[in-house]
């Protein structure tokens, strides 16, 4: 790597934001007004549980955004030891956490709505199991890579967590035909299905975790893109005896 | 005849609910309550619960809603603050290497 020089490094330009990410971050924020809107004015209160049947808007949405961010994660991995190219490590970073964030959410939002429905906050049931199990593997992937600056054998080590934790999304999705379970089956063509004036709702609360999800992946695979370069002058520095400090 | 007939009802009454309350199928307040805070799950299916007063139904949906809403906005905006700490402190490493780079400069 070419080593900034001293003579010109106050002169480097900081990195320019592309126009496409505020486009972005702003159309998601527009999407998830528009989706406030609809879930809370226009689709109707559900006749068997009411209001909280509208956590599902915001529940359903987040787990699919789980499933993105844990799946780029498990590519990123992939890519990382075969190409052992940074590039694919922060990939792997950005989805462990973005898939992580939204697991946050639907294991907050699920118990929620299962206080109400089941008249409990948790039932040890196969996809909630298997959805807390897998938020295990992710989370222990976070904390390898929260220790400071990782080397080699830690990015390989998170890889393959990253690689273990994929196939556990199959078993999220499959649990529910497999082993049954109670969790609600209205999206997988085995229950009545949605009223129809609940579907622009949801389908606009789908593409506000779309938007949020490919943005905050972008934003944070930005960040520890910055993070890996400013690691490589600093390690660059040190070998060439300039820079003991930093 | 009809005092006996009296007295026979009311020591049927009297054992019937007897016999009821002996093996626990009406269980008083307090005790009710505290098996439905044990497990809420095991409580409903072996007591049946009277609504008491206005309210139907005990689980408020518009406040688990609020919650689940406000919950997973806490989440988001947590993780953009971290965002922006992390990007901070990008900013801190690259100032500090550039300073040490000049102060280094031949």
């Amino acid at each position: 790597m070419a080593l900034t020089t001293p003579s010109s490094a106050p002169s480097t330009p900081a990195p320019r934001v592309s126009p496409l990410w505020h486009a972005l971050a702003a159309i998601t924020v527009a999407l998830f007004l528009v989706s406030f809107y609809l879930v809370f004015e226009v689709a109707p209160v559900e006749e068997q549980m009411g209001l909280v049947q509208k956590i599902f808007y915001v529940h359903v949405p987040s787990a699919y955004g789980m499933y993105v961010g844990w799946t780029l994660s498990a590519v990123g991995g992939l890519l990382f030891l075969w190409k052992r190219s940074d590039r694919w490590d922060a990939l792997s970073v950005a989805g462990a956490e973005v898939g992580t964030l939204f697991a946050a959410i639907v294991l907050l939002t699920g118990p929620l709505w299962g206080r109400k429905a089941w008249g409990v906050y948790w039932a040890w049931d196969p996809r909630i199991t298997s959805t807390l199990l897998t938020a295990m593997i992710y989370g222990s992937f976070l904390a390898l890579r929260s220790f400071g600056a990782a080397g080699q054998a830690e990015k390989r080590f998170a890889a393959a967590l990253a690689i273990v934790g994929f196939p556990l999304l199959f078993l999220i999705k499959y649990s529910v035909q497999r082993w049954s379970g109670q969790h609600p089956v209205v999206l997988t063509g085995q229950g009545g299905g949605i009223h129809p004036d609940m579907v622009p709702a949801l389908i606009c609360f789908f593409l506000a975790v779309t938007g949020l999800a490919i943005w905050l992946l972008w934003t944070r695979i930005r960040i520890e893109r910055h993070r890996q370069e400013i690691l490589a002058i600093e390690l660059e520095a040190a070998r060439r005896g300039l820079g003991g400090e930093s | 005849m009809k005092r006996w007939l009296l007295a026979l009802s009311l020591f049927a009454c009297v054992g019937a609910f007897g016999a009821v309350g002996a093996n626990g199928a009406v269980g008083s307040a307090s005790a009710q309550d505290a098996a439905a805070e044990e497990d809420p799950q095991a409580s409903r299916a072996a007591t049946f619960r009277a609504v008491s007063g206005p309210q139907a139904e005990r689980v408020p949906g518009g406040l688990l809603t609020v919650i689940a809403y406000g919950g997973a906005w806490v989440l988001v905006l947590g993780y953009l603050w971290r965002l922006g700490r992390m990007h901070a402190q990008n900013e801190r490493e690259l100032s500090a290497l550039k300073k040490s780079l000049e102060s280094n400069a031949p």
